[in-house]
């Protein structure tokens, strides 16, 4: 079984696009691709927030609407269960779900701020 | 010793978002295919929110509390009398149907009309389900799930309707169970726990020609040596689920049809045998060392 934090960047590499967490994005990462604020918490802790970027190099609206729906559909109604070890994770849709943002220093990008609750099932 | 901990199995036996209201359900035969998922939202009740409160209350009756000598409480002489089992909450949508089970005794017309009634039918009387998801498989086939029967259910909350500005109305509602002179030792509701079970990925059988296999076959054990001299032997993998489980056998990177030889070099040989059932997968791996023999 992965680490914890092994199997939320194993379940955020499955949205179609490499993921990142956002303190190791390589230099040389190619978009589209997304990046997360890891947070760990614990048995006790709750529900985390753990931020989920999507960015690309498009003017499309519709193409970055897509890319959430993606991960929407990984991350449904009631939240997805992800095995690790020592227990699970419970990953939820946080409010508001989907943000649009720019790039402040790049017009031709675009993003989208996702929140996703994370809570670690999990047994220490 | 710290008395500060949970079992280590913990997270397995939690019971997760608010579920949903059914008025069929079949725990026996729980929906898995895509056709069976939406015959099931076509029973549910109604969108509600906050989920729903289920509560039985039992009703004793001590027959010492009145004898001189006999504490209260002596478990001899307790009995249980009945139970009142009650499924709460709110709902957030409403149709002709659901507003005729709200208010109990009534009857859906023509143009929306829904004539409340002074007398109870048996037809007002039926049975819904609460269901939600629970353990940590708790989606696709095999999704664990508890359940709750209310038997022979009827409004006893009777019909209400909050609108509220700028945001959905609420429509409270209170069914209660309800015993049957029919069998009045069965009581108003039932309860299902059933943990989920991931796809069976295991096989049931691994030969290879003659060869033992070290250690012995055990769906539980996936890695397996084994020598021969022979230039090939037939693979035989059968998948536990056979209905639903595939199976691919490599040896190297060249595929192996299962019943069929696999030709071996001189050394080690690495056979792969991967199960696949519903997203799931095993690898069992075998390594066959290919000897000159005498």
């Amino acid at each position: 079984m992965p680490s914890p934090e092994a199997a939320l960047f194993q379940f955020l590499s499955g949205m179609g696009m490499p993921a990142y967490a956002s303190t190791s994005v390589p230099d040389d990462a190619t978009l589209p691709y997304l990046t997360y604020d890891l947070s760990v918490g614990g048995w006790d802790a709750g529900e985390v927030n753990v931020p989920v970027r999507i960015w690309d190099r498009t003017t499309s609206e519709a193409k970055m609407n897509a890319a959430v729906r993606v991960v929407g559909s990984r991350i449904p109604i009631g939240g997805v269960t992800v095995p690790c070890d020592g227990g699970m994770l419970w990953v939820k849709r946080g409010s508001p779900w989907a943000q649009a943002m720019a790039d402040g220093s790049d017009s031709t990008v675009l993003s989208r701020y996702i929140n996703v609750d994370v809570e670690y099932l999990v047994i220490d | 010793m710290k008395f500060t901990t949970v079992a280590a199995d913990a997270f397995s036996k939690i019971q997760l978002n608010a579920g949903i209201i059914l008025t069929e359900f079949d725990p026996t035969d729980p929906p898995e295919t895509d056709s069976e998922i939406t015959e099931m939202r076509s029973k549910i009740f109604a969108a509600t929110s906050g989920g729903a409160q289920f509560t039985v209350s039992p009703e004793f009756v001590d027959f010492g509390d009145d004898i001189d000598n006999i504490p209260a409480n002596t478990k001899e002489l307790k009995k249980l009398q009945s139970v009142t089992a009650t499924m709460s909450g709110t709902a957030k949508t409403v149709d002709t149907d659901v507003a005729k089970r709200l208010m109990a005794a009534a009857d859906v017309g023509a143009n929306g009309l829904i004539t409340p009634r002074a007398d109870l039918r048996e037809s007002d009387f039926s049975d819904l389900w609460w269901v939600g998801d629970y353990s940590d498989v708790n989606s696709g086939s095999g999704a664990g799930f508890i359940a709750i029967k209310l038997l022979n259910a009827l409004s006893t909350g009777g019909f209400s309707l909050k609108p509220n500005d700028k945001s959905k109305g609420d429509f409270s509602f209170e069914f209660t169970g309800h015993y049957s002179l029919d069998d009045m030792t069965v009581l108003p509701y039932l309860v299902y726990i059933v943990e989920g079970e991931l796809p069976d990925t295991t096989l049931s059988a691994l030969t290879i020609g003659s060869l033992t296999l070290t250690p012995t076959f055990s769906s539980s054990v996936t890695s397996y040596t084994a020598t021969t001299t022979n230039d090939s032997d037939s693979i035989t993998a059968t998948a536990t689920d056979s209905t639903d489980a595939t199976v691919v056998i490599k040896n190297g990177t060249t595929t192996v049809t299962s019943g069929t030889a696999a030709t071996w070099s001189a050394g080690k040989n690495t056979v792969t045998i991967t199960v696949t059932n519903e997203g799931e997968t095993k690898t069992y791996t075998v390594e066959v060392t290919k000897g000159t023999g005498n």
